[in-house]
């Protein structure tokens, strides 16, 4: 018997006289062994056997001519463009968002929806290979509560694309595989946990009217 | 494995070495984070702040080097940011950057080489070894739960963690 054998059937929790006595005579497997036991332990722990239930779709880009998912609640033509130019002064401070040294390519002013009017925001993207790079900041807007998470969208008519989602809105960073050419507004949802791909009715914040970008 | 090419195209920005990174490196990022938080929604987070912080980074990742370390690195610093952020939610009179991280953090390191050693096995290899060791089954009840021949079961048990102790021995010799 060679050790290697030895190795592989302490790591696999095997026990017989043989591999004792394989130990008893070689001071190499003897003082590898409680090592092997170690690992063998946490060979066994339910984290090593567990997979992530998601993918870094939302992060990086779909694939060309594919549609995101249908937005359910299209109802914001309330808001005025009088109540729009007021929330542009009010988060003008955000206007040139610079991040590593470099300003961004474009800002979009965020207002508070209807499920949290006092919230505000901006979103800075910076233009990259295969999307944008995104910066929301948002005042207002307290963490997700437990089994909620917030999520950003870019939107085009009806048609929403999630660039992720996040559970503390105070200053977040998400990279989308779509420009803003193709989906000029933003809106952040509140989503609970229930699997469904589309945004949900609990809007957050939106973005007031398509950004000329700067 | 991923190829120098895609290592390249990663250093580019290619989202689809990011891709190509997450199918290689997603369960061991995951992995990490799960065992070191300890809940599965901090570790989904963890693994899309791991991948975004890549990305953004991917100007200062050398292809020419294996991306594990470099990424294992930024996946321990992303859980132990969102374990700080959950602490100073959790206890607002705390102060987080006191906190002395868990010693679910100290084997990280530990679990995600052996994820990824998993990750090299055959399916068929990693279905026996799962069930060893996951699942506590002998032989006798893998081979009745695979509906595979004992000897197969055995065969492939006792191969597959062969190539686990070859691949995990620098940390048996790092430790002993």
């Amino acid at each position: 018997m060679i050790c290697d054998d030895v190795r592989a059937a302490v790591l696999a929790g095997e026990t017989g006289t043989r591999y004792d006595d394989h130990m008893a005579g070689c001071p190499d497997c003897r003082i590898i062994r409680p090592e092997l036991e170690r690992l063998r332990r946490i060979l066994g722990e339910a984290a090593i056997w567990e997979d992530p239930s998601g993918s870094v779709d939302g992060l990086v880009t779909r694939a060309p001519g594919s549609r995101g998912p249908a937005l359910r609640a299209p109802h914001r033509g309330r808001w005025s463009l009088v109540a729009a130019a007021a929330l542009v002064a009010a988060v003008g401070l955000f206007a040139v968002v610079v991040v590593g040294g470099e300003p961004a390519d474009w800002t979009v002013p965020l207002a508070g929806a209807e499920s949290a009017p006092a919230a505000s925001g901006t979103v800075a993207g910076w233009n990259v290979d295969g999307g944008s790079r995104l910066v929301l900041e948002t005042s207002g807007l307290p963490p997700a509560a437990p089994g909620q998470t917030y999520e950003l969208w870019f939107m085009s008519g009806h048609e929403a694309f999630s660039a992720g989602t996040f559970a503390d809105p105070a200053s977040v960073q998400l990279m989308v595989g779509v420009s803003r050419r193709e989906y000029p507004n933003v809106l952040v949802t509140l989503e609970p946990a229930d699997g469904d791909p589309a945004p949900s009715a609990t809007w957050v914040l939106w973005s007031t009217w398509d950004e000329e970008e700067s | 494995m991923i190829s120098g090419r895609m290592r390249r195209r990663f250093r580019a920005g290619d989202p689809d070495a990011v891709r190509a990174f997450y199918e290689e490196f997603g369960r061991a990022v995951f992995v990490v984070a799960f065992r070191a938080l300890g809940d599965r929604g901090l570790a989904e987070e963890a693994v899309q702040a791991t991948f975004l912080k890549a990305w953004q980074s991917c100007s200062r990742y050398d292809p020419d080097r294996d991306p594990a370390p470099w990424l294992y690195a930024i996946a321990r610093r992303a859980a132990i940011d969102l374990y700080r952020r959950e602490r100073r939610h959790g206890a607002s009179e705390e102060h987080p950057e006191m906190a002395v991280l868990p010693e679910t953090f100290e084997t990280t390191w530990e679990a995600w080489e052996i994820r990824l050693c998993l990750d090299r096995l055959s399916a068929e290899e990693q279905a026996v070894v799962r069930a060893v060791h996951f699942l506590g089954m002998s032989h006798r009840e893998v081979a009745d739960f695979l509906t595979l021949p004992i000897g197969t079961v055995k065969s492939r048990s006792h191969r597959a963690h062969r190539r686990l102790a070859e691949m995990l021995a620098h940390l048996e010799e790092a430790s002993a």
